[in-house]
């Protein structure tokens, strides 16, 4: 087991190196000029600095080089300046990050109940009427555009009867959490509406696999009630495969964030990210897209390893 | 066809039948799935009529018009005028031509990739396999949205493409497409992979392989004609999601540029206009979720009616 983590972790790290090179690329190539993005985004540099850097980087040095010089530039910690916020781009992505992680902790901790309670309910009588529409509704889930349905949500709930915000940001100061809550309440539901879908999917399929296994039968047999078996038995055999869900989910849920962010105006990860590249912040991007991918590995890493540990039949090397 | 399924049409429970007839039984029997296709095959035979309209009604998609603008239903504008006094309908017919266009194209390309690195990986086995699988794990874990953005803000001209050229409405469609196909196309590996090695182990497949045979010539002749179910239905289930993707793009402005019509970026500025004009913000996305829906819905029917396990 600390032998597969181990590999896991490197294997983690080789391809993060990777995703640097190929994402340093990538933004290298949108348009707009990097060592002016820089220069813009640094008021402390002179002509004098500004002359040095372009010797240091050099317009004419092709992508590969200027790689080379972000890479053992990042290894000492410098991750260099936003050229769209006019500071360190670290400065910049720890806030950013715990507005996405808020978002998504309330979309998971409301999308996990709700999932169990509709996929259960949708298993107990498969083709049945409640099956049909909760089926109904977990396409409904996978098929409504988020952008869309925020749109909707606000011309509802804000523009016609006004009882919520359009903006997922208080414009208080330091906003007490009932106000950050009370913002909060669209853009989670759009991530929920979102995430709910698959999951309950998931749920419901593995419900009645469960469902029709022998322990289930011995169960009843034993003459326990229908709800223990369900929920002492069933349920909680039928949550094990759930945790890779959730956490090839943490990456979907991400990109949702992204959408979401941007239309409610919360500064997160994904308001961030889309910014970044929008305005060509050129460091802002790469950082940003890089702990996004840290964020998607990591939550694969835990979800095998969580795995293993939950489900004794299971063993990795 | 039918000698891909042999082995299954013999079935004693199917006399007399092709396995394609006992599909298109199955597939009738899922009212879901037949109203989905219904108001799939509406839809699209609305958007193919958006030049005829144009003409019958002596409309231009792309002609703006600021006295014309923000107009409620006429004679002549069924569902009004949008914030530059453009025809809202006319627009969401070439709108829906652009994304089902995307979803149907797009799905080609992400199973061409699929089906190629899930048989190439599948049938050769050992450190390939192993090489291409972590490939795909890695693609998986990637944050889909924001590395489109990435792919969409790509400047093709810093690629050698004139700048004319890179603008030019025919290669934004197309590069939507390629970059799609580049995330998409793990889910249809993943199944091709399985389905290929499930294969490659039968008995005809060793046989040939001992009589000489090579592997082109085993994957061409016994492996692709045998895995066609599970990526037919892997690749009915991708069109809904690829067509939210272009929608998810365009309207962030990553992806179809105006003035050319599509369902997201039709409503790229809905968002300042909802006080104004909410209706233009319900009308295109009201499309893409039908369109998914039904797209996901025929999916599921496929996928049930072509599962030989669900006949009762």
């Amino acid at each position: 087991m600390l032998r597969y983590t181990f590999f896991r972790l490197v294997q983690a790290a080789f391809v993060l190196l990777v995703m640097t090179f190929l994402l340093f690329m990538l933004i290298g190539m949108m348009p707009g000029d990097p060592v002016e993005n820089m220069l813009e985004g640094n008021p402390a540099l002179t002509p004098e600095l500004a002359r040095q850097m372009r010797e240091l980087y050099g317009v004419g040095v092709p992508l590969p080089v200027r790689y080379w010089h972000w890479l053992t530039a990042a290894f000492q910690g410098d991750f260099g300046f936003s050229s769209l916020y006019f500071r360190p781009v670290l400065e910049i992505l720890g806030p950013a990050l715990l507005q996405t992680l808020k978002l998504m902790v309330a979309t998971i901790v409301l999308s996990i109940p709700l999932s169990l309670l509709l996929g259960a309910i949708a298993a107990l009588r498969p083709g049945g009427w409640m099956d049909t529409a909760i089926s109904f509704f977990a396409f409904a889930s996978i098929s409504l555009p988020n952008f869309w349905l925020s749109l909707i949500l606000i011309i509802v709930f804000a523009v016609q009867f006004g009882w919520l915000p359009a903006s997922g940001t208080p414009l208080a100061d330091n906003p007490s959490l009932g106000l950050q809550i009370y913002h909060s309440i669209l853009p989670v539901t759009v991530l929920t509406m979102f995430f709910v879908g698959p999951l309950l999917r998931y749920v419901r399929a593995s419900m009645i696999e469960t469902m029709s296994s022998d322990y289930i039968r011995t169960a009843r047999a034993k003459g326990l009630s229908e709800t223990t078996v369900i929920v002492k038995h069933a349920l909680r055999n039928a949550l094990i495969p759930m945790v890779t869900v959730l956490a090839l989910g943490f990456g979907m849920l991400f990109s949702g964030a992204l959408v979401v962010e941007t239309i409610f105006g919360i500064l997160g990860m994904g308001k961030m990210i889309f910014d970044a590249i929008r305005y060509v912040d050129f460091n802002l991007a790469l950082i940003g897209l890089l702990l996004a991918t840290i964020v998607t590995l990591v939550s694969n890493l835990l979800a095998d390893l969580a795995y293993a540990w939950l489900d004794p039949r299971i063993t990795l090397k | 066809m039918s000698a891909i399924d042999t082995g299954l049409a013999g079935i004693p429970s199917a006399p007399r039948q092709t396995i394609w007839q006992l599909r298109r039984k199955r597939f009738l029997r899922n009212k879901p799935a037949v109203i989905a296709l219904a108001i799939l095959v509406t839809l699209t035979a609305l958007c193919v009529l958006a030049y005829p309209y144009s003409l019958l009604m002596g409309l231009d998609p792309n002609e703006t018009n600021l006295l014309m603008r923000f107009r409620p239903p006429t004679a002549t504008h069924w569902l009004g005028t949008d914030s530059l006094g453009r025809d809202v309908l006319l627009r969401l017919m070439y709108g829906g031509q652009v994304s089902i266009a995307v979803g149907v194209l797009g799905t080609l390309l992400t199973a061409l990739i699929g089906i190629l690195i899930g048989v190439w990986a599948g049938f050769l086995g050992g450190k390939v396999d192993a090489f291409l699988m972590r490939l795909t794990d890695v693609v998986i874990a990637l944050p889909m949205t924001p590395v489109l953005i990435v792919l969409g803000a790509v400047d093709l001209s810093k690629l050698g493409l004139s700048q004319a050229l890179a603008s030019s409405p025919g290669v934004v469609f197309l590069r939507i497409v390629v970059i799609i196909a580049l995330v998409d196309w793990t889910t249809i590996a993943r199944i091709t992979r399985a389905a290929t090695i499930e294969v490659r182990q039968r008995e005809y497949v060793k046989a040939a392989t001992v009589s000489g045979a090579r592997h082109l010539y085993n994957v061409l002749v016994h492996v692709l004609p045998n895995i066609t179910t599970p990526i037919t239905v892997a690749a009915t289930l991708s069109v809904g999601r690829i067509i939210l993707f272009e929608s998810t793009l365009s309207f962030l402005g990553f992806g179809i540029v105006p003035p050319t019509p599509s369902w997201g970026n039709m409503l790229t500025n809905a968002q300042e206009l909802i006080i104004s004009a909410p209706a233009l913000a319900v009308y295109p996305g009201l499309l893409i979720f039908l369109t998914v829906i039904s797209v996901n819905f025929v999916g599921d029917g496929i996928r049930i009616a072509f599962d030989p396990r669900s006949e009762k």
